[in-house]
C-alpha cells in the first residue's frame, strides 16, 4: 500500500472530446467505446495525483495504469499508446465513473512505466513493426477471402432474399470483418441494409457487392498497386493510419476557407466533416472529427473561418482528409474568387475522384446552377446549368424549397457533397445568401 | 437515366435480374471454366464503374426564372423579428408584421417564403391575401412550384392588388348611429382605416358597449386596424363615467387595443428607424375598485 501523499496535484478531469483527441487513430477511438461498460471493469480507481488504474476484461483481462497526458501502460499486446483499454479507462474517468481510492498492489507506485509513453512510441522498432504488419496482413487476407466467398454466395442464391431479412444477412459477416481487422469493410457491409429503402435497390445492392468484390481483388494485389491506390485500398479496408505518420507528410501551406461542415451519425460515433478550400492551391481538404453522441463535436474550426495554415494529407489518391499543422495569423482578406464550378467541371472532377478511389462516396463541390423542383411531387430535385447539364439532388428530410426561393430561378452558388447517388446540398454561398447585417455572409441552410 | 443505349440497357437488366434470382437458377453467359458467380460480380463491377461516374447526371433545362420584385427587402431589424415570429405558434403578430411590411412598401425576404407558406397551408388564421401582397409576383412565382401550396396561392392571388388601396372614407353620420347598436360592423370597414374611422372606433371601445366577454378580441382587432398615430388618443380616453360592467368592458377593449398598437409601433420602428414610438402608456385592464364617492 502506498503511503499517504499530502500534496494534491490538481488534475483537471478531461472531457470525452479530449480523451478521443488523445487517441492514436480512428480505429482505437472506435474500439475504445464498447469497452467503457462498467461490467467489464474491476479494481478501478484514481489516486490523488491523477493516476488511474483498472482491470479490463476483454478477450483476456488486462491491467491498465494511466497518467492522463503523460504515460499509458496496459498489459495488452497492442503497441498503440494509448491503447483502446487505456482510452476506455480515460473515457470512464471523463464520465465520472472512476472513484477515488488506494491503488492495488499490482499498480506500480511510480505510475506507469515511461517506456510506453506517447513520445517514445514514435521511435519505431522496425523489425517488430514489420512482423506486426505481416501478421495483420495475413489476418485481413484470410478475412477478405471469407468475405469473397460470402459475396459469391449472395449472387449465387439470389439477392431477392435480402428484401425480407437484410440485417441478418449482414451482421454476422460484418462482425467477422471486425475480427479480421478490416473495420472499413465492416462499415461498408453495415451500410448495405439502408440501400433497400431506396428506389431500384437491386441495382444499388449489386453495385455495392461488386464494389466489395473489387476491394477484395485489389487487396489481393496490394503489393503490385501504385502507391496511392494501395494506400486508398488500405484505408478503405480499415488499416489504421498513425497521426504521427500523417504529420510527417510534407505540409501544404495555404489560406484555407472553411466552406461548409457536415455532421453525420456513423454507428456509435458522430462525425463532423469540415471542408476547407485552399485558395492558392485551389484544392479541397477535409478535417474529420469524432464524438460520442451527446458529447459535442469539435468546434475549433467554424464555417466561414479562414485559416492560414499548413495541412498534412492522409495517404491515398483522392483522399481529402488532412490534419492541421502549424498555423499563422491570417494577414489578407479572403479572396472573392471562390471554388464555384460549372456542372460539367464537377462531373469531370468526380470521374477523376472515382478513378483515384473506386470506393469514393463523396467529394466537395460548389456548384453554380439553377435549382429545379420536381415536375411531380415525390420525384427528385435537380441542379441544372442553363445549358441543360443537370445533377440529381440526394433526397433530404426537408425539400430544398429555400434553395429555389433564394435563386428565383437563376443560378446560385451551392456548396455540398457530390456522390454516386447525386449532390447533397449543404448551404448557399455568394450574394444570394445576403449578409447578416454585420457584413458577414448569412449561413443559409438549403432546406 | 432514361436514355441508355439499348444494348447496355439490356445487359443491365440481365445482370440485376440474374443477381436477384441467383446464378444457381438463372444462366449467365460466363465463359467455360469461369464460376458464374465470379463472372456476375465482375461484370457488375464494370457496370458499377459507369453508374458510379455518371449515375446522378442527367439532362434537364431549367424553366423560366421568376419575375423581378422591384420592392426593397425588409431591413435587418424587421427580418430578425420575423425570424423569431416564424418559430412561434401564434400567427397574430405574424399578421401584424405582414401588415407593416405592406404599409412600408417592402416585400418578404426569400428565406421567409417557405416558412410562411407552410404556416398559411396549415392554418387559415394567417391572412392569405396579405401574405400574397407581401410575397409579390416573385414570391407567388415561387409558391406556384409546390402543389401543396396551391390553395394558399389561389387565395393569395385572388386579391393581389385589390383592397390594398387608400384608407377607407370617413363613416357618415348614419353609419355612426348604427354602430352604437352593432359595433361589429366596424370590423367590416375596408382596411386600413382613416383617422375618422379610428376616432369612431376608439369611441366605441371607450363607451364599453361591446359585451365584456368579446371586448378583448374586439380591442385587438381595432388595435390592428387604426393608424399608428391613434396611440395618444387611445391611451388618453378615461372611461370613468360608466357603470362597472361597461367600464370593465371599456378597459379590457382599450388595453387590448393599446397592446396591439404598441406591438405595431415596435414593428414600424423596425421597418423605419425614423419612426420612433411614443412613450408607452399601458391601459390597466383590471377595473379599479370603485371608490366610496363613486358608489351610488
Amino acid at each position: 500500500m502506498s503511503g499517504r501523499i499530502t500534496t494534491v496535484a490538481v488534475v483537471e478531469v478531461w472531457s470525452r472530446a479530449q480523451v478521443l483527441a488523445a487517441a492514436p487513430d480512428d480505429a482505437s477511438r472506435r474500439a475504445s467505446l464498447p469497452l467503457t461498460a462498467s461490467r467489464i471493469w474491476s479494481e478501478s480507481g484514481r489516486g490523488p495525483t491523477g493516476l488511474l488504474w483498472g482491470r479490463c476484461r476483454g478477450s483476456a483481462t488486462y491491467a491498465v495504469v494511466v497518467e492522463p497526458g503523460q504515460a499509458y501502460a496496459c498489459s495488452c499486446p497492442s503497441r498503440k499508446s494509448p491503447c483502446k483499454h487505456a482510452l476506455a479507462l480515460l473515457l470512464r474517468w471523463a464520465d465520472g465513473l472512476v472513484g477515488p481510492g488506494d491503488p492495488p498492489e499490482w499498480v506500480p507506485t511510480a505510475g506507469p512505466a515511461r517506456g510506453r509513453s506517447a513520445e517514445e512510441e514514435r521511435v519505431p522498432d522496425v523489425e517488430a513493426a514489420t512482423a506486426r504488419a505481416a501478421e495483420r496482413r495475413a489476418k485481413v487476407d484470410a478475412g477478405l477471402d471469407e468475405l469473397d466467398r460470402w459475396l459469391h454466395d449472395q449472387v449465387r442464391t439470389g439477392l431477392a432474399a435480402w428484401e425480407r431479412r437484410a440485417w441478418t444477412h449482414v451482421e454476422g459477416v460484418a462482425a467477422r470483418m471486425v475480427d479480421a481487422q478490416a473495420p472499413g469493410v465492416a462499415g461498408m457491409l453495415r451500410g448495405l441494409p439502408a440501400l433497400l429503402a431506396r428506389d431500384a435497390w437491386p441495382e444499388r445492392l449489386l453495385d455495392a457487392l461488386a464494389g466489395l468484390h473489387l476491394l477484395v481483388v485489389a487487396h489481393r494485389g496490394l503489393d503490385r498497386l501504385p502507391v496511392d491506390l494501395a494506400a486508398t485500398v488500405r484505408s478503405r479496408v480499415g488499416y489504421p493510419v498513425a497521426k504521427a505518420g500523417v504529420l510527417a507528410q510534407p505540409p501544404v501551406l495555404d489560406h484555407w476557407w472553411a466552406v461548409g461542415s457536415v455532421d453525420s451519425v456513423d454507428g456509435r460515433l458522430e462525425t463532423r466533416r469540415v471542408w476547407l478550400w485552399g485558395r492558392t492551391t485551389r484544392s479541397w481538404a477535409m478535417l474529420l472529427s469524432f464524438a460520442v453522441p451527446g458529447a459535442g463535436l469539435d468546434e475549433s474550426v467554424g464555417v466561414g473561418q479562414v485559416l492560414n495554415a499548413a495541412v498534412h494529407r492522409y495517404p491515398g489518391g483522392g483522399e481529402h482528409r488532412v490534419l492541421l499543422g502549424e498555423q499563422w495569423p491570417v494577414d489578407e482578406a479572403p479572396d472573392a474568387a471562390g471554388p464555384a464550378e460549372p456542372l460539367a467541371a464537377v462531373e469531370q472532377r468526380w470521374a477523376l475522384q472515382v478513378a483515384a478511389d473506386p470506393w469514393a462516396s463523396r467529394m466537395p463541390a460548389v456548384l453554380r446552377a439553377v435549382p429545379v423542383p420536381p415536375a411531380r411531387p415525390g420525384e427528385p430535385w435537380h441542379l441544372a446549368d442553363p445549358d441543360g447539364s443537370a445533377v440529381r439532388l440526394v433526397a433530404m428530410t426537408l425539400e430544398p424549397w429555400p434553395l429555389l426561393a433564394a435563386s428565383g430561378g437563376r443560378p446560385v452558388e451551392v456548396f455540398g457533397e457530390w456522390g454516386p447517388a447525386g449532390f447533397a446540398p449543404v448551404r448557399l454561398l455568394g450574394a444570394e445568401a445576403g449578409t447578416d447585417g454585420t457584413g458577414r455572409p448569412r449561413l443559409l441552410a438549403v432546406a | 437515366m432514361s436514355t441508355t443505349v439499348s444494348g447496355v440497357g439490356a445487359l443491365e437488366v440481365d445482370l440485376v435480374n440474374a443477381a436477384l434470382l441467383g446464378t444457381d437458377r438463372r444462366d449467365v453467359p460466363a465463359p467455360a471454366g469461369t464460376d458464374p458467380a465470379t463472372w456476375l460480380l465482375e461484370s457488375a463491377g464494370r457496370r458499377r464503374a459507369a453508374t458510379l461516374v455518371a449515375g446522378a447526371s442527367t439532362f434537364l433545362r431549367p424553366g423560366e426564372p421568376g419575375p423581378v420584385d422591384p420592392r426593397p427587402g425588409p431591413p435587418a431589424a424587421a427580418r430578425a423579428i420575423l425570424d423569431e415570429l416564424v418559430l412561434q405558434a401564434s400567427t397574430s403578430v405574424l399578421d401584424l408584421w405582414l401588415r407593416e411590411a405592406c404599409a412600408a412598401g417592402v416585400g418578404l425576404a426569400p428565406e421567409h417564403w417557405t416558412p410562411l407558406l407552410e404556416r398559411a397551408r396549415r392554418s387559415t388564421e394567417l391572412d392569405r391575401r396579405r401574405l400574397g401582397a407581401a410575397l409579390g409576383a416573385r414570391g407567388l412565382w415561387f409558391a406556384r412550384h409546390n402543389p401543396a401550396w396551391s390553395a394558399v396561392v389561389r387565395a393569395a392571388e385572388a386579391s393581389t392588388g385589390a383592397d390594398q388601396g387608400a384608407a377607407a372614407p370617413d363613416p357618415d353620420a348614419a353609419d355612426l348611429g348604427r354602430l352604437a347598436e352593432d359595433p361589429d360592423r366596424l370590423l367590416t370597414w375596408p382596411d386600413p382605416w382613416s383617422a375618422g374611422a379610428a376616432r369612431v372606433a376608439v369611441g366605441v371601445l371607450a363607451a364599453g358597449i361591446v359585451g365584456a366577454r368579446g371586448a378583448q378580441a374586439f380591442g385587438q382587432r381595432v388595435g390592428a386596424r387604426v393608424p399608428l398615430d391613434t396611440y395618444a388618443a387611445l391611451t388618453a380616453v378615461a372611461p370613468s363615467r360608466l357603470d362597472p360592467a361597461a367600464r370593465a368592458s371599456a378597459r379590457a377593449g382599450l388595453a387590448a387595443a393599446e397592446e396591439v398598437l404598441w406591438a405595431r409601433w415596435g414593428l414600424a420602428h423596425a421597418f423605419d428607424p425614423s419612426r420612433v414610438p411614443p412613450e408607452r402608456r399601458p391601459v390597466p385592464s383590471v377595473p379599479a375598485v370603485p371608490t366610496f364617492q363613486e358608489r351610488p
